[in-house]
């Protein structure tokens, strides 16, 4: 069936502002009805870590205050210890104003350099003599850790889950 | 017009994280997976597999894309790359559940009636506007749905490049309207409804 006429003239002119309304339109009603799944962009973000990393995942092996650190209903985490392979991480969140916290933390083992990855932004640190180590005016938000035995040569880094703060 | 897409784009913004992945920087993966994500949820479910397939098949395209990291010459072909890998891995699932259940409805709506029902709150929200545009987007050929669906959620200076990854011809959408925007309009347009809303 040859298209009308008005409908190839249409397609030969340039995209409008009623193009744009459409679209929008289009998006906005896909969005609606058919969603991207809430905890899918967590979920892909944490395999690609994990995956470019060539990392060991970390389980929650404790956690106070924290009802689900997965799925859409993320709580308030304010101590969750970590563990993998012998390795052991304790993190104390302790609130510093409304929308930044301080991160204190205890590793099992000596000489483990930490890294926090917040949305979009990382930092590092190495645990002291004690095995402690600080991050300070942590904005709120979900973030997870990637821990590096700096004294074992060859050892995969072990990544945690991510923890909303 | 250019070629390659412009600054404000999601292909080049794919390109930079991309980039910067490669040198050791991830930073601006996570960026870049919460604003292509939608993009490839599109793609895969306008081939016709669940939900819960779909969210395999855009972790997986997203796995491959770290796998594959170093084979990929040219960080600008990214988006493409993504958006083929989730076409291409949708596809298979789909021609296979067929195979595996002769009969098998085609239409993933027709599989999953509720898929194109409005949701509770979507109902209520629903301007008559909105709603005359999914009764008429509905009725366009599937291949038009796709295109309009995934370049909904690409920026302006994608379609051109979106429009390509799902192997329709140049010019199917991006400097002119094409097509499948062109059949939207003069099937809006000859509804008298339409005239009411605009």
């Amino acid at each position: 069936m040859t298209p009308p006429e008005n409908e190839l003239h249409l397609a030969g002119q340039p995209l409008d502002a009623l193009d744009a309304v459409l679209l929008a339109e289009i998006r906005d009603l896909h969005s609606d009805l058919d969603p991207v799944p809430g905890d899918l962009l967590d979920r892909v973000k944490f395999a690609m870590s994990v995956a470019s990393l060539e990392a060991q995942v970390a389980e929650i092996v404790s956690d106070e205050g924290l009802a689900s650190v997965r799925g859409t209903d993320f709580s308030r985490a304010d101590t969750v210890t970590f563990a993998r392979d012998g390795l052991s991480v304790m993190v104390t969140i302790e609130s510093a104003g409304t929308a930044r916290v301080d991160i204190v933390g205890w590793v099992s083992e000596g000489e483990v350099e930490i890294e926090l990855r917040e949305r979009g932004r990382t930092r590092t640190t190495s645990t002291d003599d004690d095995g402690r180590f600080v991050f300070t005016g942590v904005e709120r938000g979900l973030v997870n850790f990637v821990l590096r035995r700096q004294g074992v040569a060859g050892a995969p880094p072990v990544i945690t889950p991510a923890i909303e703060l | 017009m250019h070629t390659d897409a412009g600054a404000d784009s999601l292909a080049t913004r794919a390109a930079t994280a991309f980039r910067a992945f490669r040198d050791g920087d991830a930073s601006g993966m996570s960026r870049l997976v919460d604003d292509v994500t939608p993009l490839l949820w599109s793609v895969a479910r306008q081939q016709g597999v669940s939900r819960q397939h779909a969210e395999d098949v855009v972790q997986n395209a997203w796995l491959k894309l770290v796998e594959h990291a170093a084979s990929i010459a040219d960080p600008q072909s990214v988006l493409k790359w993504l958006i083929t890998t989730t076409k291409r891995d949708a596809w298979t699932r789909v021609a296979r559940a067929q195979r595996e259940q002769p009969g098998t409805a085609q239409d993933v709506r027709d599989v999953e009636p509720d898929a194109t029902a409005p949701s509770p709150e979507g109902a209520v929200v629903a301007a008559e506007e909105s709603t005359l545009v999914r009764s008429h987007f509905a009725r366009l050929p599937a291949r038009c749905q796709t295109l309009l669906r995934a370049v909904a959620f690409a920026d302006r200076p994608d379609y051109a490049h979106v429009a390509a990854a799902l192997g329709m011809p140049v010019g199917s959408i991006g400097p002119t309207r094409g097509r499948c925007l062109a059949k939207l309009r003069a099937s809006l347009t000859a509804d008298p409804r339409w005239e009411m809303t605009t």
